[in-house]
């Protein structure tokens, strides 16, 4: 099973992924330019909790 | 929340490749909290929940709600 980028975040389509807007972080993704999705969360989750074991 | 709205949802299927349905944040400030990629022929069903009062649709879908059906289109 390959997982791809776009299988774990999407660009904010509000900041095109700049993380930015007016020089301020963009509110739509909190400045991160990237909208995580429920694999992305897992991935991200699951790593967090076994990262220091 | 009452009962109606909680067992409100919605029906989107991709047309093309790479659709994306984003979730929206209920509250003050409106986020996008959640994204998930569908791929032609992928049907996804959401639910309006006590974090989720909005849901965004980019690309070329199918979408059925209670209100009816009605199709996005992609970005030319």
């Amino acid at each position: 099973m390959v997982i791809t980028t776009d299988d774990l975040e999407t660009t904010c389509p509000n900041c095109k992924g700049s993380g930015k807007e007016d020089r301020l972080p963009c509110p739509k993704c909190s400045g991160k330019g990237v909208i995580l999705t429920g694999q992305g969360n897992t991935l991200l989750h699951f790593i967090k909790k076994h990262l220091h074991e | 929340m009452t009962n109606n709205q909680s067992n409100d949802f919605v029906v989107i299927k991709a047309v093309e490749d790479g659709v994306n349905v984003i979730g929206l944040t209920r509250g003050t400030d409106t986020r996008f909290h959640h994204s998930e990629k569908l791929d032609k022929g992928e049907v996804m069903i959401c639910q309006f929940t006590e974090h989720t009062s909005a849901i965004k649709v980019r690309g070329e879908a199918l979408i059925q709600t209670a209100n009816g059906e009605m199709k996005s289109e992609a970005k030319k």
